[in-house]
């Protein structure tokens, strides 16, 4: 019996196979895991086949490139929102909710890579639009920039339960967002509405103080409120009482998400869709340090790894 | 309080059979199947009634299960045919049968789903009480039975084949076999070739009948068979050793090219590299229909072979049985059947608590389920193939007297063994 429940986001892509084939670690076929026999997580395409067709080598991985910044917009002092002109093929392919891509001063090695996500694509213009936090050691590097940032992508995995979003239409979804989470739910937003879903949006802007899903998505917020206080969680209980949602996105820290789950007992019932805050460093399964261990202690790289909950 | 549910996984010749003997028997009856369509391999098949498979059909008629033979002859395009190694033959038409098998099986009442492929079990103890399903969805039941074959998926064929060949399973566009008894716990048995290496190549590929010159065309409608010598720097007698159908592994069939009318004309060859096919007279134009790249590989098989018992039920889990390809090194529509039928009956027998049933080996049916049970367990017996139609199997049925084309003399047997339409009785 098998317990496990996760997929490889990349498989099918054309960055697979990768370099986890080579080494054997693949994380969708058991060939490349190193067994004889067939016994895949079915996504689609035999990447075994895929691997032997390129002569047991990985596909071309994804390079760093250089994106102009067309516009720099400092929300406050610890919030930036850059516009960066992108090759036509990225800006379509980063187009779809969970999208993330590698960000970081040129001046500085690879090890200031700084995984952001997607906050909106004009895949007319080919513009990229990103909103950074500015806390760590790697942040800090990007607010001396301004003319050019080093990006490395498409990575898709930025949010858990893809098959969920993907497949709720004609329904009621609620969106719980807190701070600079509102950047990913843009994206998550705009795909239930063009799948005829209805909104609902419980803000809390934390220390952004800003309203950006308003700007990107044209809804407003059902509720606003302080979600660590007894007041904002209150906002939820009341909102989920008022008619059946069939889907929740929660853009918040694990932390935060834990004690709405805890304290909101109708949650549970519903699909969640959710903000994978994971540490995310190299995106390609390999460094580890998005590493968290199943049930069975087995570990998945969070990085490239959808975690089916239901 | 509802019927007792028997869920069949794998719609093949096997999981069909055992549909409708479970059915017979009085349980409701589920089949899930990954395809479109119901007969897997079946629906490039074709070949009923040779040699010792004649024996065989009439014992499953006159146990009760004759739905699926009576179709089968109903459906034949040729009758009585003898080619290399073989006599009194029937060639089922593969291009109309199929649709017949899902009428037959829906106006007996069995549940058919189609496209929905089974990945897992859920047990408790030793009993699986549900599967699961590619979509998440949970199917419960009572009884299980896996007739899921052993053949693919693409991984497989690349490792030990030529890569995906595009066949009749389609698993590229369905998604894998999944193992069930090796999800439910139990190893696979894995067979072998000649050299030692796993699996073995299916035995024959399949041309688009019409693409073949005007006078084949027409023998091959006539006589339902065609034999031609051929040139004799083609001959590769090597490529017998490969395949699965060791009934054709023939000398015969590696100095001739042998097509047989199925509705397709069905090349006994594993596989024929279309430039070289093409320069054989009558074969300028040729064009595989299955496997569609027919010219490079084909299926691998016998790489998920359930450990089981001579009545067919999975060693190791309480409440699961096995058949066809699932259940042993067999070749062949007829030998799907024959442990289908068997598997079905005995799904309600585990169901009810009784003792179940194992075919007599004075009947050709048990003894080869018997047989190819003791010999999997030796090396060497992984490397053989067990059917009616020939090989060790035949001849074996020769010398003891289990051969016999006379249905009278079946029947008296089987009425002497108290087993006349066992299959038929109601036992829920």
């Amino acid at each position: 019996m098998r317990n496990h429940k996760w997929q490889c986001i990349d498989a099918g892509s054309e960055y697979c196979p990768c370099y986890l084939a080579e080494t054997m670690d693949c994380i969708t076929c058991s060939h490349l895991k190193g067994k004889e026999f067939c016994d895949c997580d079915w996504r689609g395409v035999c990447i075994y086949q895929a691997f032997k067709f390129e002569g047991n080598r990985k596909k071309p991985p994804r390079v760093d490139i250089e994106a102009k910044i067309l516009q720099r917009k400092e929300l406050n002092d610890h919030i930036i929102i850059f516009a960066l002109k992108i090759p036509h093929t990225l800006a379509r392919q980063i187009n779809q909710p969970g999208s993330y891509i590698f960000i970081r001063n040129k001046n500085y090695n690879q090890y200031f890579d700084i995984p952001i996500s997607i906050m909106h694509v004009d895949t007319k213009n080919d513009v990229v639009e990103i909103a950074v936090e500015i806390h760590g050691v790697k942040t800090k590097t990007i607010k001396e920039t301004s003319d050019q940032l080093l990006i490395r992508g498409p990575y898709w995995n930025g949010i858990f339960g893809l098959e969920h979003l993907k497949t709720t239409k004609n329904s009621n979804a609620l969106a719980i967002v807190r701070g600079v989470a509102q950047a990913p739910a843009i994206l998550v937003i705009n795909h239930l509405l063009k799948n005829n879903n209805t909104v609902d949006l419980i803000l809390d802007k934390s220390t952004t103080n800003y309203n950006l899903i308003k700007e990107y998505c044209n809804i407003h917020a059902v509720g606003e409120g302080n979600l660590y206080e007894m007041d904002g969680l209150d906002l939820i209980n009341k909102q989920i009482n008022t008619k059946k949602y069939e889907l929740a996105f929660i853009g918040a820290s694990d932390y935060l998400r834990d004690k709405i789950f805890s304290s909101i007992e109708n949650l549970k019932e519903i699909n969640t869709v959710m903000t994978n805050n994971n540490e995310i460093c190299c995106g390609e399964g390999i460094c580890g340090s998005c590493t968290v261990y199943d049930l069975n202690g087995i570990p998945i790289r969070t990085c490239k790894t959808q975690i089916i909950n239901n | 309080m509802s019927k007792p549910k028997v869920v069949i996984i794998g719609g093949g010749w096997a999981g069909c059979a055992a549909a409708i003997t479970a059915k017979k028997a009085g349980a409701d009856v589920a089949v899930h199947e990954r395809t479109d369509m119901l007969l897997g391999l079946g629906n490039v098949g074709g070949i009923m009634r040779n040699n010792g498979r004649y024996t065989a059909a009439e014992e499953s008629i006159l146990l009760g299960s004759y739905d699926l033979f009576q179709l089968c002859d109903d459906f034949s395009r040729h009758k009585n045919i003898d080619f290399p190694g073989h006599k009194h033959a029937s060639l089922y038409d593969v291009n109309i049968i199929e649709p017949q098998v899902t009428r037959l099986l829906t106006s007996q009442g069995i549940e058919i789903y189609l496209k929905s492929r089974v990945t897992d079990v859920i047990k408790e103890n030793n009993s699986i009480t549900a599967v699961k399903l590619h979509d998440n969805r949970v199917i419960t039941g009572d009884v299980f039975i896996e007739t899921t074959g052993s053949t693919g998926p693409m991984g497989n064929c690349l490792k030990y084949g030529n890569g995906c060949a595009m066949c009749i399973l389609r698993c590229p566009s369905f998604g894998p076999r999944v193992s069930i008894s090796y999800k439910a716990g139990v190893e696979d048995i894995l067979g072998r070739r000649a050299n030692g290496s796993f699996g073995a190549f299916s035995g024959s590929c399949k041309l688009n009948k019409y693409s073949l010159s005007e006078e084949l065309i027409q023998e091959l409608n006539n006589k339902g068979v065609v034999v031609l010598p051929l040139p004799k720097e083609d001959i590769n007698l090597d490529k017998l050793n490969i395949k699965v159908c060791q009934q054709y592994a023939l000398k015969e069939y590696a100095e001739n090219i042998v097509l047989l009318d199925t509705g397709h004309a069905k090349l006994m060859a594993p596989f024929y590299p279309l430039e070289k096919l093409r320069s054989i007279k009558g074969f300028e134009n040729a064009r595989f229909e299955d496997p569609y790249a027919g010219g490079i590989g084909n299926s691998i098989r016998y790489l998920s072979i359930a450990p089981r018992n001579n009545s067919m039920k999975v060693e190791g889990v309480d409440n699961l049985l096995c058949a066809g390809e699932k259940g042993g090194l067999f070749v062949g529509h007829t030998e799907a059947i024959v442990t289908g039928s068997l598997a079905g009956h005995n799904s309600v027998r585990v169901l009810l608590g009784m003792p179940l049933l194992e075919l007599p080996r004075n009947l050709a049916s048990g003894d080869l389920i018997a047989y190819a049970n003791e010999e999997i367990v030796k090396e060497e017996g992984l490397k053989r193939r067990y059917t009616f139609a020939g090989a060790s199997f035949f001849n074996r049925m020769k010398e003891k007297g289990l051969y016999s084309l006379d249905t009278n003399e079946i029947k008296k047997k089987i009425e002497r063994l108290n087993l006349l339409n066992i299959y038929t009785e109601k036992l829920i």
